[in-house]
């Protein structure tokens, strides 16, 4: 059993009263400050990472993102992370996926964050590190590089850009859990390009090969076709 | 007037001289010496930036757990011998005993700064070195109130040195989690992300700015301004004072 706070003398209940308040009124005047664009500095060497990792990588990578995503970050601000440097960007993103190479935040960041800036060349740049990186890992990274497409297309307006992106996906991504839709986005994007031809191929090869199981998907692509030659005879 | 807490002080000096604590200190500086010439060989340039950072990081951190780890153990081992109830059992106030200890204990954290700091005045102006030992004091004269703290109210010695560390890499780290907090993945903020910001920031408010003491910066580029060198006493005046006072609000209700 304690005993009652009256026996604390009053004096050393004010100190600690008065103690605590010029403590949280210290703390709230020298709030910690946003880091700024200008403050991301050059991403340390692979192996230095290895030796702070103390054999552990993961965790250390987890950190390390949520740590570059703080700069340049500004709540409310339509367009954050306008004003990175993009090489040193890239730095930190590739060694973080050095360190977690499993690990999809680093290419959601690049692709739906990062890419997400009214700069076409921070854009550009940004992009095809998703697509080099898509390679090392292309059954895990594909959705990355179809966002990546998604802004090729829509963001940039640069159709080639985008069925290159495509292209990739269906040439590389053949895992199981790949979903039609990712593979098949190459077709769509021909179609926007006025390459109905190759279209028409590429969705006539799928149908021959028995890659489509689905009655319902079998069906739209049978229509899809149909279509496509209907557009070419005129 | 006040020889009792004279008496206390004097006695806890004393511990630690007899505890070894002096030589477990000197055999930490020569490993951090050896650690931050074995490093500058391998290094092609900055040698003396990197010696320095590395022997400055060590130390700080050997400074830190040696003087947790001496008032912890002193402080339980007083309690489980009983000694504390013979100590209290005179006729002295509570916050004498306090004051001894803690004056002991701030005696223990100014020699760990100043023979920690004496090699790095090897590679770097005294001046700036200077700086940094008397806000390392500072640094170690927090942890040891926290410490007095925990091992008074939690009376084991693992529960109060696992509360001490963890008391240090939140103060250490408390303000990169509020950058972290802040800066949610959408732009629209939603109530979970307003709660979490709040929470750490609220957490925050009563941690002291250990993130701000004792930085290698000031010993191999500039040293502090006068503001952030008023703004480390401050801090540590601050936290004294608050920790001594809920040490001795839990002091005055323990029975003994």
């Amino acid at each position: 059993m304690e005993r009652p706070f009256s026996t604390v003398p009053r004096g050393i209940l004010a100190a600690l009263i008065l103690a605590l308040v010029v403590q949280i009124g210290l703390r709230s005047a020298h709030p910690p400050p946003a880091p700024r664009a200008a403050d991301l500095p050059p991403a340390p060497a692979t192996r230095s990472l290895a030796v702070a990792s103390f054999g552990d990588p993961i965790p250390l990578a987890k950190v390390l993102m949520l740590y570059l995503q703080a700069f340049d970050y500004q709540s409310g601000d339509r367009a954050p992370y306008q004003a990175l440097d993009y090489d040193r960007l890239q730095g930190w993103l590739t060694r973080i996926l050095r360190l977690d190479p499993k690990g999809q935040y680093p290419l959601m960041a690049a692709s739906r964050l990062y890419a997400d800036v009214p700069s076409e060349a921070k854009k550009r740049q940004i992009l095809e590190f998703v697509y080099q990186e898509f390679f090392k890992d292309p059954d895990r990274r594909w959705q990355w590089l179809a966002h990546a497409a998604a802004v090729a297309k829509h963001g940039l307006k640069d159709l080639p850009l985008a069925q290159k992106y495509a292209a990739a996906i269906q040439k590389y991504a053949v895992g199981e859990d790949v979903p039609l839709w990712a593979r098949q986005m190459e077709i769509f994007i021909l179609e926007d390009m006025n390459e109905l031809e190759t279209a028409r191929i590429m969705i006539g090869g799928y149908i021959e090969k028995g890659l489509i199981k689905h009655p319902g998907e079998l069906r739209f692509l049978e229509n899809r076709l149909k279509e496509l030659e209907a557009r070419i005879k005129k | 007037m006040l020889i009792f807490s004279r008496t206390i002080a004097r006695i806890t000096l004393l511990e630690a001289l007899r505890s070894r604590l002096i030589w477990v200190a000197v055999a930490a500086i020569g490993v951090a010496f050896g650690a931050a010439q074995f490093l500058s060989q391998v290094a092609m340039i900055e040698v003396a930036q990197i010696q320095v950072a590395i022997m400055a990081a060590l130390l700080r951190a050997t400074g830190v757990f040696l003087l947790a780890a001496f008032c912890i153990t002193s402080l339980v081992r007083e309690a489980n011998d009983k000694i504390t109830e013979l100590f209290l059992s005179q006729p002295a106030a509570r916050w004498e005993y306090y004051l001894g200890k803690i004056a002991g204990c701030a005696g223990v954290a100014m020699v760990l700064a100043a023979g920690f700091s004496l090699p790095l005045a090897i590679y770097s102006p005294a001046v700036q070195v200077t700086v940094w030992a008397a806000s390392f004091a500072c640094e170690l004269l927090i942890i040891a109130a926290i410490s007095i703290f925990c091992a008074v109210s939690l009376t084991q010695v693992t529960s109060a040195f696992a509360a001490t560390a963890g008391f240090y890499l939140l103060a250490r780290s408390i303000s990169a989690m509020q950058v972290i907090a802040a800066t949610p993945i959408t732009l629209e903020q939603t109530w979970t992300d307003a709660a979490l910001k709040w929470i750490v920031d609220a957490i925050a408010l009563a941690m002291p700015a250990l993130d701000r003491m004792t930085l290698t910066g000031w010993i191999i580029d500039q040293p502090p301004a006068a503001s952030e060198i008023s703004g480390v006493l401050l801090q540590t005046l601050v936290y004294l004072l608050l920790i001594g006072a809920a040490t001795l609000v839990d002091l005055y209700r323990k029975n003994f």
